[in-house]
């Protein structure tokens, strides 16, 4: 078994495509942070009511006279009160979502990356055996195909899991590092622990969905760029089938079978994401926005073990009775 | 290269029953019955599509046999087994990693196969030096002609020192010095007592190699046997006459010896028997033949007339 794990780093340290995927996932989050943060515009200056009143009565208040322009000035002038205070509290919000330790729910927010970035590896490095052949030549070293898939889907599995690790490095560091050459951040709310645990393990969890549906779709295809297209085209296809199902009251909002839909694959892993992304960061983003509560991730956790390992099961029968024809 | 013949059971190194393999609606093999024994030289003959190489991955286990089984040294084959680690392996056009120096193909190959790095260090620059690839070990496998790529797939093939030595043309793509050297190299690995199973279009290499041929034709063994004997059975003694008058007369005469084929040219042919007892009822006929001669048979002429894709090639050898 060392062996094999040995032959996957040898693999791995000499090719440079797996490489640059690997490295491009923590750049683009920087970059993306980094662009995200500086896309909020600054809040507006705090209410000057005297300054708005003399603005409004110079601008709009002409010809009325004094009994009837004192409600109306007093209406204005509180409306243009709310809108500022809204105002400077969302953009608040937004940008507090930089700061640590809210950051680090922002930066998991990246995620998709992630998961492209894992289909990309799967996809490239059993397809290319198959591309190349040299599948042939590696069951000639060893024909032990249960023993040389596990090692390989284990491998990714651990590059997904350095990727999560570089990811939560990046939530603490970036608002440090921005903070140390001289960006403001507003103070950030504190996260909910149990919220985050349930995003990391739900970020392990789909990384390795991803990697045992592209693995599957690799095996079955014999190809790594078929697989995008396979994976394409799934997509495609569940969201179809959910704009059917929703057509029918039982999958509406209050419907009986609405949980069904987090149990379908794409959909379970945006919920599950979703769900635990904003427990975990546990501040509201817009006036009267409720936050769902974690038991709503359970649907699509589970469904998501049971279709991983659907996947990975087909993945492994598929690859230990296949013929190797290359 | 020397006749075996065992007078104790014989340890198959290779043996398969009834081994099939249908892809789609086309038997590859139809049923396929091997028995290699220990040590040697065996060849593995077929015209192209005969289902060599599909035997071969089945016997590797990369294919699983529709029908039938195939066991190496005793043990059934099937993905996982531990016997397969006693084989090493040449299928087709080798295939490498291309962004790996042959040295780190050879080490993943290792790796893989189960070998320990310091096993490795002395394993991999021997096996370069033995197919002569070790000015170019750092080339990235990419860049390999088709010759450098075939033998680094020989040198692949004998890491881990395997018992079984699969080669499936092992000369594919090789200069005439790269063929004198796979010659060589198989010559020795036979002689250090490594069994190797040769699949091969080089007819001349594999008589000169062989032990032991297989020949197989549409998915079925049709010749099976030990080189020479196989050589033997084809020998022919060449009778020519000056007129054509004196060749139908000689008919009837040599057909009480066995039986008789034309030849173009007048020239009349029976099984190989010495020239005298060929020469008697001749003479008692008055028979005076122009040339009397034994055609000794070739691994090609045998090959080609048991396969029958061309017609039989002229005689060669001396008179009698």
């Amino acid at each position: 078994m060392s062996g094999l794990i040995r032959a996957e780093l040898l693999r791995f340290r000499k090719r440079r495509s797996l490489q640059i995927i690997v490295i491009a996932i923590p750049l683009l989050v920087t970059f993306f942070f980094i662009v995200g943060f500086a896309s909020i515009e600054q809040p507006p200056p705090p209410f000057d009511e005297a300054a708005v009143r003399a603005r409004l009565l110079a601008e709009n208040f002409g010809g009325y006279v004094p009994e009837e322009l004192k409600p109306l000035l007093d209406e204005s002038v509180e409306q243009e009160r709310y809108y500022t205070e809204q105002s400077r509290e969302q953009i608040t919000i937004a940008r507090s979502g930089y700061a640590f330790p809210q950051s680090v729910v922002t930066v998991f927010g990246f995620g998709t990356f992630l998961f492209f970035a894992l289909i990309l590896l799967t996809a490239t490095t059993i397809g290319d055996d198959f591309g190349w052949a040299t599948i042939r030549t590696t069951l000639l070293a060893s024909s032990h195909r249960v023993r040389l898939l596990a090692v390989r889907l284990g491998a990714l599995g651990a590059i997904a899991l350095g990727l999560i690790a570089s990811l939560l490095f990046l939530g603490v560091s970036l608002p440090a590092t921005l903070g140390a050459v001289g960006v403001q951040f507003p103070p950030a709310a504190p996260v909910n622990v149990g919220g985050l645990a349930v995003l990391l393990a739900g970020m392990f969890e789909t990384s390795l969905i991803v990697i045992s549906f592209a693995a599957m779709a690799t095996l079955l295809v014999r190809s790594g760029s078929l697989t995008l297209v396979v994976m394409l085209v799934y997509v495609v296809i569940e969201a179809s089938i959910l704009t059917l199902l929703l057509r029918f009251e039982a999958f509406q909002d209050d419907g009986p079978l609405r949980w069904l839909l987090d149990a379908f694959p794409v959909r379970g892993l945006s919920t599950l994401m979703e769900v635990a992304g904003r427990v975990a960061s546990g501040v509201p983003r817009y006036e009267g926005d409720v936050i769902r509560s974690l038991g709503d991730a359970t649907v699509p956790m589970v469904a998501m073990v049971i279709w991983g390992t659907l996947f990975a099961a087909i993945a492994f029968r598929r690859f230990a009775r296949m013929d190797i024809a290359e | 290269m020397s006749d075996q013949a065992p007078t104790v059971e014989p340890t198959y190194v290779i043996s398969t029953s009834a081994l099939a393999k249908r892809f789609k609606d086309i038997d590859a093999v139809a049923g396929v019955d091997l028995r290699v024994p220990a040590g040697g030289v065996y060849g593995f003959l077929g015209p192209n599509g005969a289902g060599k190489t599909t035997t071969i991955r089945m016997l590797l286990g990369l294919i699983r046999p529709t029908r039938g089984t195939a066991s190496l040294f005793g043990e059934q084959v099937a993905s996982g087994r531990a016997v397969l680690d006693r084989v090493g392996a040449l299928v087709e056009r080798p295939a490498f990693y291309p962004y790996l120096s042959a040295a780190d193909n050879l080490r993943l190959f290792g790796f893989t196969r189960g070998m320990a790095e310091s096993r490795l260090r002395t394993a991999v620059p021997e096996a370069l030096d033995r197919v002569g690839l070790t000015e170019t070990r750092k080339r990235k496998a990419g860049r390999f002609s088709t010759g450098m790529r075939q033998r680094l797939g020989i040198a692949a093939a004998l890491l881990g020192n395997p018992e079984l030595v699969i080669l499936d043309e092992p000369a594919n793509g090789l200069d005439p010095n790269g063929v004198v050297d796979v010659r060589n190299l198989i010559s020795n690995l036979a002689r250090d007592g490594i069994t190797i199973f040769l699949s091969s279009h080089v007819l001349p290499e594999v008589e000169q190699l062989c032990d032991r041929v297989a020949i197989l034709q549409r998915g079925r063994v049709i010749a099976e046997g030990a080189t020479q004997e196989m050589l033997r059975q084809g020998e022919r003694l060449y009778v020519r006459f000056e007129t054509a008058a004196d060749t139908e007369r000689a008919r009837p005469v040599l057909a009480t010896l066995g039986d008789v084929s034309d030849v173009d040219g007048g020239i009349l042919s029976i099984p190989k028997r010495p020239g005298e007892e060929a020469l008697r009822p001749l003479v008692e006929a008055g028979l005076y033949p122009a040339e009397l001669y034994v055609k000794r048979h070739t691994l090609e002429s045998v090959f080609i007339e048991l396969t029958g894709d061309h017609e039989p090639a002229p005689p060669v050898g001396g008179t009698a």
